[in-house]
């Protein structure tokens, strides 16, 4: 179970709230800074904010999206570009 | 075009108007396979992502005259893959009323130690995103695949689902946490 607790000005729910933009570097400095503070205080928040960017880098690595047998989908793709409609 | 910020996509996407099968074969060429990985994020098989992708082209050669290079034709081909998908698709569509909290808890928010190293090791398991990703819903799958996967700026991923920035940075910041949840869901099951 989580634990609420207020360091550096912002609670836990707020630390949650911003970490994707935190994770991003897209968090206005001034906001950046207190959430830096809260992270060093809060050990359960830097944990999490470990974990989650952790799936992340994996996320962005692994790319699941992404397999090979292209070349024959696009040679169906442009036969069926090329037929009159 | 007064304002448009993309005139060679404009150049090309006309030129395919005029039946110039050259920029056709271009413009498949050089967005397939991002339009494809998308469909692929937002569909449930890979036939069903290929029918959906062939008939996003299809669909914007018919409607290429309407093009004005006010987006990338990148940008007009995913709007058009998302348009399609959700014709091809069931409107069941439920949005996650789980809070914030309890999403990240069921992520691993406030885990003792012993289960968080448990999920790290998790992490480290060659399939644990795969899996974690493929048993995500296809709005999360879809937002993930053009945000993270293919890495479209926030601006065009906003463009491509009609959603506001703002509005898509909080559905990008759910679908990460869900991930993650997914992928502790997956260490339960010993999977």
């Amino acid at each position: 179970m989580a634990v609420e607790q207020v360091i550096g000005g912002v609670s836990c729910g707020e630390v949650l709230q911003h970490l994707s933009a935190y994770v991003d570097g897209v968090l206005e400095p001034s906001i950046r800074a207190q959430l830096e503070e809260h992270l060093r205080g809060c050990t359960q928040c830097a944990r999490f904010g470990t974990d989650f960017s952790a799936v992340l880098d994996r996320l962005r690595r692994e790319k699941p999206t992404d397999r090979r047998g292209d070349a024959d989908a696009i040679r169906r793709l442009l036969a069926s570009l090329a037929m009159p409609k | 075009m007064p304002g448009s910020c993309f005139e060679g996509d404009l150049s090309l996407v006309q030129a395919v108007a005029r039946g110039d099968s050259a920029a056709r074969e271009r413009l498949a060429t050089d967005n397939y396979a991002t339009v494809l990985r998308y469909a692929r994020s937002i569909t449930d098989s890979r036939a069903a992502a290929e029918d959906v992708t062939q008939a996003a082209f299809l669909s914007a050669m018919a409607s290429a005259t309407h093009f004005r290079g006010e987006s990338s034709a990148r940008t007009w081909l995913l709007v058009i893959a998302r348009n399609e998908a959700a014709r091809s698709r069931r409107k069941a569509n439920l949005a996650s009323t789980q809070s914030l909290q309890e999403l990240a808890e069921a992520a691993g928010w406030g885990s003792t130690e012993e289960a968080r190293a448990s999920f790290a090791q998790q992490l480290e398991t060659h399939d644990a995103i795969e899996k974690g990703f493929a048993r995500l819903g296809v709005e999360e799958r879809g937002i993930l695949a053009l945000r993270d996967i293919e890495g479209l700026p926030g601006e065009e991923v906003a463009a491509v689902l009609g959603l506001s920035l703002p509005a898509m940075k909080s559905r990008l910041h759910r679908a990460r946490l869900e991930l993650a949840a997914a992928i502790k869901q997956g260490e339960r099951h010993g999977r």
